[in-house]
């Protein structure tokens, strides 16, 4: 639990504005009092004897690392309070950046509060901010790390809100996609507050109904029982009128769009219920149900304020995505730097990254080596290597040296605002499955009112002061909210369950589908295959007279040292062969490749015609072509290229055949070389030389023989076949346009999620089918029951809640079951590590 | 007492540790955690689980220690009108917590330092229990926590104290420790969010306001004016 920011106190800016804060708890110190903890000859102030009690209590038993401990959890040790100021006060005359103009300078702010884990830092985060002149209200949500704060920008600036944030261990961002998170943030409070209000009506009303109750068997005063029924009656009005509402909108919206949702049973239990009990308490005769009005509201409430909380943590990934961009950059002008804010980087910018600092833009390196951390961003785990003219992207981190890079895409064009747009989509988009639970509901809406009349009826003509009791308890007790939970609940956990394995699910109903494949056709280039080439093979030429002393290692780490040089794509494929040596004078030779000295040999490589003039012919249809390393003595090596494979594909044949998927390779490359790559993976069924029209006849035509389709691929030529395919998926790299029409999209560099959202996907459909049928079963229980007026209402309504939850917390086991570990228990070492990171 | 009766000071109890506020989560929240992830290494979660199991059985021993005695010692000494006395003192100490909530009163910090002399004592037990590893440390750190100088704590000790039987003393403080699970643990998948509901002014006010109508419809009752329906009326219409 993250707490205070201790070195705060010390800091001569906070100590000047407010009072002492207690060393302990970090709360203000009340004035009067003047406690203090002696620690190495220091006062330290504290603000009540408790505090003061168990702040001794820790430092007499020697745990006082325990503070330090606190405030590494903190990580405030990370945070430069004075930098950080510093880089604020830029924005401080930004009106833009304010917030919303809220009128009679008053502005709405809302930061991204990175660290907020608990109610206690919520707590904290109030307390420091709302003491302070000009801020007028502060809200902290803590499921998504938000903080709102009403504020008047002439009496404190933007900067000393930061700071203060900063101080207290909680680094502020701005928030990418604003006006979403507010509506989330706003849906969210809605929904807290009305199940507070049901909470603790239920409470109150209880508490009345037991006294009366135990009234009736101990004698109670006529006068106390009419109070505690006219209290049970005030304190259920606004819980039926402000917590039930949403019942009765989505009862009247659905009706109005002609479909029987099941808040139309819910509004009709709580509306009889709650007019009759008025109309029985005016009459001052029969049953009161206040109680069992208040329960159902409350437990109703729950379920929805649940299921609500776990979409919205689905989209918490944009929010934490929001923390990966840094507020500001430091610009190269000629030879000053400085820094900028983000809004004002232009595409074409030279920037400089520091060692620990996260890329500000997607671009390329211009100067400088050194690794990167995509871990955020894809899931990768392994720091990957970057040299000039590599690509990195916007949000990774700078692990190694501090580089150069030029700005390529900014803002809205990141890919980081692409992913955050993606998780966006996908929240808002209801599913097919879920659209047919609906449906499912709308049926079951009218049988369960069908039986509701007839058992009036029945109950009518048995006894006619049952009757509400009863009608009541069926109403109740079959509300098919299990039943519309059980297919969004388990979707919304799967999906997060993706997340974090790296893969984004856009159209959650598409695991359906995921699940039912039997079939999975992939793009050869860009999918199995990760565009990238990689040495196949070197050739050295017997008669060059280095031939004998430097080996074709030797060759290997001379070509190494020259391409070092070069931004060619080629030129990756040497990366890391052999000892390092060192190139110089090193200068490129237009189009055709570089010359250079290593060990005071002058060499040349590149095209054949550079290093070998009227030398061996190409006599091998390279994919890339090969590379010729060479002097004036002639050429030395020949190193042939082949299209490197992209990570997994190996594993992933394997475990999609153990799946029962069969793998089809489906390329517009030639024969060969699919081939080729389909036997290094050991796929059988290979289609090549396919036009993007072959590719989808090929899928229809599996379709057409009953098969459900699995397409992977990475959108060039193939963006149609994907949209065919009765599912999709992306691999990293792919068009942006194809991430947008596929299903799934792999953020992670390997192949390995391909499998791992197949097995979830299965799991899904597992549980997603137990819900189904517990709900079925529960009803099938509960009904006769109700029915016979065997159930009180108010044991309808805990029957119906305990059904609910049931199907939530079942659902939840998707989002951190380990079925990825379990099914990697057969790959390599490498491949568990993957999974077990999930 | 019975049910209906000791229920509405349970619920005030549980209501009591609920919207406990946040200088509890300064002073105790993350202790237990943080203690144990520090002597052990791991099982923060379950070191939370004990410390804080030990903390609220403090409190109910505590509640049935303290009623019990009241209680027998009343019984002997025979006092005349003795439970309607106890039960103002009860409505009046339920008033004052409802006080605090409504108006952030801090009256109740004064109890603190009845508490410093009875903490001396108990400190050394507790510094034992602090500096030895394990999960028994643990729980017996949390055993020692009902000691501490808590205003609130204190407060809900004499409201427990005041309902004069050791098994009512100790449900109240149950109520009261369970009451603050949901802040003090608040990890769950919905507590955080809900804990920050609780910490509302909003919210902590209508629940004070709560509190005071239950006390003075306490005393109400027992000045013999609980049976006129009208008092009762006007008095629900003004809250």
């Amino acid at each position: 639990m993250a707490v205070a920011a201790l070195s705060s106190s010390a800091s001569p800016a906070a100590s000047a504005a407010a009072p002492d804060l207690c060393f302990h708890c970090g709360e203000p110190c009340p004035p009067a009092t003047r406690l203090f903890v002696e620690r190495d000859e220091q006062r330290l102030p504290v603000c009540c004897a408790g505090c003061q009690a168990v702040s001794e209590l820790i430092f007499s038993s020697g745990l006082a690392r325990y503070y330090r401990f606190r405030e590494g959890q903190a990580r405030t040790a990370d945070l430069d309070v004075d930098e950080l100021l510093d880089a604020w006060s830029r924005c401080d005359e930004r009106r833009a950046l304010w917030g919303r103009d809220l009128g009679g300078g008053r502005f709405d702010l809302l930061l991204q509060t990175e660290g907020v884990r608990c109610a206690a830092c919520s707590w904290l985060i109030r307390s420091r901010l709302e003491p302070r002149d000009g801020i007028e209200r502060v809200q902290v949500d803590v499921g998504s790390g938000y903080t709102r704060i009403t504020w008047r920008p002439e009496r404190i600036r933007l900067s000393e809100i930061a700071a203060t944030l900063a101080r207290s261990g909680y680094r502020p961002h701005l928030p990418l996609a604003e006006d979403e998170e507010r509506g989330r943030l706003r849906e969210r409070r809605d929904a807290l507050l009305r199940l507070g209000v049901a909470g603790l009506g239920m409470m109150q009303v209880m508490m009345y109904a037991v006294g009366l109750y135990a009234g009736e068997s101990l004698g109670i005063s006529a006068g106390a029982e009419r109070f505690l029924e006219w209290t049970s009656l005030l304190v259920t009005l606004p819980v039926v009128l402000y917590a039930g509402r949403p019942f009765f909108e989505g009862a009247v919206a659905g009706l109005q769009m002609g479909r029987m949702g099941m808040d139309v049973p819910v509004s009709l239990a709580i509306g009889i219920a709650f007019v009759s009990s008025c109309v029985n308490f005016f009459r001052g005769a029969g049953e009161v149900y206040f109680d069992s009005v208040v329960m159902f509201v409350f437990f109703l409430s729950a379920a929805r304020t649940v299921q609500l909380l776990q979409r919205h943590r689905n989209l918490q990934g944009g929010a934490a995505l929001a923390r990966l961009l840094p507020e500001w950059a430091q610009r190269v002008d000629g030879d000053r730097l400085e820094t900028v804010l983000l809004g004002d980087l232009r595409e074409g910018d030279r920037v400089r990254v520091t060692p620990g600092g996260p890329f500000p833009a997607d671009g390329h390196i211009l100067e400088g080596r050194t690794r990167v951390d995509e871990a955020l961003l894809t899931g990768e785990s392994c720091w990957l290597e970057r040299v000039p003219g590599d690509a990195v992207v916007g949000g990774s981190l700078n692990r190694d040296h501090s580089v150069d890079m030029v700005v390529s895409a900014i803002g809205q064009d990141t890919t980081v605002s692409a992913l955050g747009r993606l998780l966006l989509q996908a929240g808002g988009r209801e599913g097919r499955g879920a659209g047919l639970a609906e449906r499912t509901a709308g049926f079951f809406v009218a049988a369960v009112l069908t039986i509701a009349v007839l058992t009036g009826l029945a109950w009518w003509s048995i006894d006619p002061t049952r009757v509400l009791p009863t009608v009541l308890a069926v109403l109740v007790v079959s509300c098919p909210c299990a039943l519309s939970l059980a297919f969004p609940a388990a979707l919304a956990a799967a999906g997060r369950r993706l997340l974090r394995d790296g893969i984004l699910l856009t159209r959650a109903d598409s695991l359906e589908a995921l699940a039912a494949a039997d079939r999975a056709v992939f793009d050869k280039t860009g999918t199995l295959t990760a565009g990238r080439p990689e040495l196949a093979r070197v050739t050295l030429n017997p008669d060059h007279p280095m031939a004998e002393t430097l080996g074709e290692h030797g060759a290997r780490a001379v070509a190494a040292a020259l391409e070092t040089h070069s931004a060619h794509p080629l030129a990756r494929a040497f990366r890391g062969s052999g000892a390092p040596l060192e190139a110089v004078d090193v200068q490129a030779i237009e189009h055709r490749g570089l010359q250079g000295r290593v060990d005071g040999q002058a060499w040349r490589i590149g095209s054949a015609a550079l290093v070998c003039p009227g030398g061996p012919t190409v006599d091998e249809a390279d994919a890339a072509g090969p590379v010729w390393l060479g002097n004036d003595a002639g050429w030395l090596a020949r190193f042939s290229m082949r299209d490197g494979l992209r990570e997994g594909g190996g594993r992933l044949v394997e475990r999609l055949a153990d799946r029962g998927l069969r793998v089809t390779v489906a390329s517009g490359d030639t024969l060969d070389a699919v081939c080729r790559v389909a036997k290094r993976l050991g796929i059988q069924d290979i289609h090549a030389e396919l036009s993007p029209e072959g590719k989808m006849a090929l899928v229809r035509a599996l379709q057409g023989q009953g098969h459900t389709v699995l397409m992977v691929g990475d959108g060039v030529n193939d963006g149609p076949v994907l949209a065919a395919a009765d599912v999709s998926m992306t691999v990293p790299g792919a068009t942006e346009l194809a991430n947008s029409a596929a299903d799934l999209i792999l953020t992670g560099a390997s192949l390995d999620g391909v499998g791992a959202a197949v097995d979830l996907a299965r799991e899904t459909r597992r549980v997603v089918r137990q819900n189904l049928a517990w709900a079925v079963a529960y009803n099938l229980l509960a009904l006769p029951l109700a029915v016979s007026g065997q159930l009180a209402p108010w044991m309808a309504a805990l029957g119906m809640s305990a059904s609910s939850l049931l199907v939530v917390l079942n659902s939840a086991r998707l989002a951190r079951g380990c079925t990825l570990a379990v099914t990697a228990v057969d790959a390599p070492v490498k491949d568990a590590g993957q999974a077990v990171r999930a | 007492m019975n049910l209906a009766e000791w229920l509405p000071i349970g619920v005030t109890a549980f209501l009591a540790g609920l919207l406990g506020g946040g200088h509890c989560f300064g002073m105790c929240a993350g202790i237990a955690g943080g203690l144990g992830a520090l002597s052990t290494g791991r099982g923060a979660w379950v070191s939370a689980l004990l410390f804080n199991g030990g903390r609220v059985l403090s409190y109910a021993l505590l509640g049935a220690v303290f009623a019990g005695v009241l209680g027998q010692a009343a019984e002997a000494l025979g006092v005349p009108g003795w439970s309607r006395g106890l039960r103002a003192v009860t409505a009046v100490l339920i008033a004052m917590v409802g006080l605090r909530f409504t108006f952030d009163w801090q009256g109740l910090a004064r109890i603190e330092r009845l508490g410093a002399g009875l903490w001396a004592r108990i400190s050394p037990l507790a510094r034992r229990a602090a500096s030895r590893p394990g999960f028994f440390g643990r729980f017996a750190l949390g055993l020692t926590w009902g000691f501490l100088p808590c205003g609130l704590v204190y407060t809900m000790l004499l409201t427990a104290t005041s309902t004069g039987s050791a098994p009512s003393g100790f449900l109240t403080m149950l109520a009261f420790g369970l009451g603050t699970l949901p802040a003090l643990l608040g990890m769950t998948l919905w507590a955080p969010a809900l804990a920050g509901f609780l910490q509302e002014r909003g919210t902590r006010r209508l629940v004070g306001m709560g509190l005071l109508l239950l006390a003075a419809w306490t005393l109400l009752v027992l000045w013999g004016l609980g049976g006129g329906l009208e008092h009762a009326h006007h008095g629900m219409h003004h809250g």
